[in-house]
């Protein structure tokens, strides 16, 4: 999986590309984690070129929600493609996470 | 179509031919895109379980098998843990506030939601789990 990162408004704007999957996940932790940390914990994960999100995947977020959270941060996810929003309602995480429909209307 | 079965990896990494094994299984059973998510899905739930639980535990083999029978898909997925009975595992709250809440219980509930008939049996040394799937 590749993951490309820019800054974006007072923060940071990181796309992953492919699967967030249980093989992926963890680099994509760890790569999330450290953005997270440089921005200041004002994050954008824009998941437009994400074709599939599985519970591996979903902990990936979680942990980046949790992350700005706790730093009183902010963390908001953009561009769901269906299958990708299907597995965030199924879990509930349409609940717990802020998510916009595009990278547009995201303010960090 | 006869079952097509793949072995199932000691690590994550494994997983990656799992994937792409359930991919080429739907690309060439004409599953539809939709139903062949869902299929990805459970498949990558149920294995990482096996990797997860069932290796950790001592197991040492787990497999794969898919078979299309007319309108619907059977997978199942056998290892030699001990026992490990998914749908034990408690439905996510979905209430709980974000600081607390866990993805402990989401792949199970994957499978429940993704999949029409799920199961699960103990065959003698083995654990046997079977989801069908209408597509």
């Amino acid at each position: 999986m590749q993951i490309v990162e820019e800054p974006f408004g007072s923060g940071i704007v990181v796309r992953p590309i492919g699967r967030l999957d249980s093989t992926t996940a963890p680099a994509a932790e760890q790569a999330i984690r450290e953005a997270m940390t440089r921005s200041g914990h004002r994050l954008l994960l824009d998941m437009g070129d994400l074709d599939y999100v599985s519970s591996a995947g979903l902990r990936v977020v979680l942990a980046a929600a949790k992350q700005s959270n706790a730093a009183s941060g902010r963390f908001l996810v953009c561009d769901l493609k269906p299958q990708v929003r299907q597995v965030f309602e199924l879990s509930g995480f349409t609940r717990i996470i802020s998510i916009v429909a595009t990278r547009a209307e995201a303010e960090l | 179509m006869p079952a097509r079965t793949i072995p199932i990896g000691p690590t994550l990494d494994d997983l990656q031919p799992v994937a792409e094994f359930v991919e080429t299984f739907c690309a060439e059973e004409g599953v539809p895109d939709g139903a062949a998510f869902h299929l990805s899905l459970v498949v990558e739930e149920a294995a990482s379980n096996v990797i997860r639980h069932g290796y950790a535990a001592g197991g040492r083999e787990g497999s794969l098998s898919m078979e299309r029978d007319g309108d619907s898909v059977t997978v199942e997925i056998v290892d030699d843990g001990p026992p490990f009975d998914p749908f034990s595992i408690a439905v996510p709250d979905f209430d709980t506030p974000l600081m607390d809440r866990e993805v402990g219980g989401l792949g199970v509930e994957m499978m429940r939601r993704m999949t029409d008939r799920q199961s699960y049996r103990r065959d003698g040394d083995r654990n046997r789990l079977t989801l069908i799937k209408h597509i």
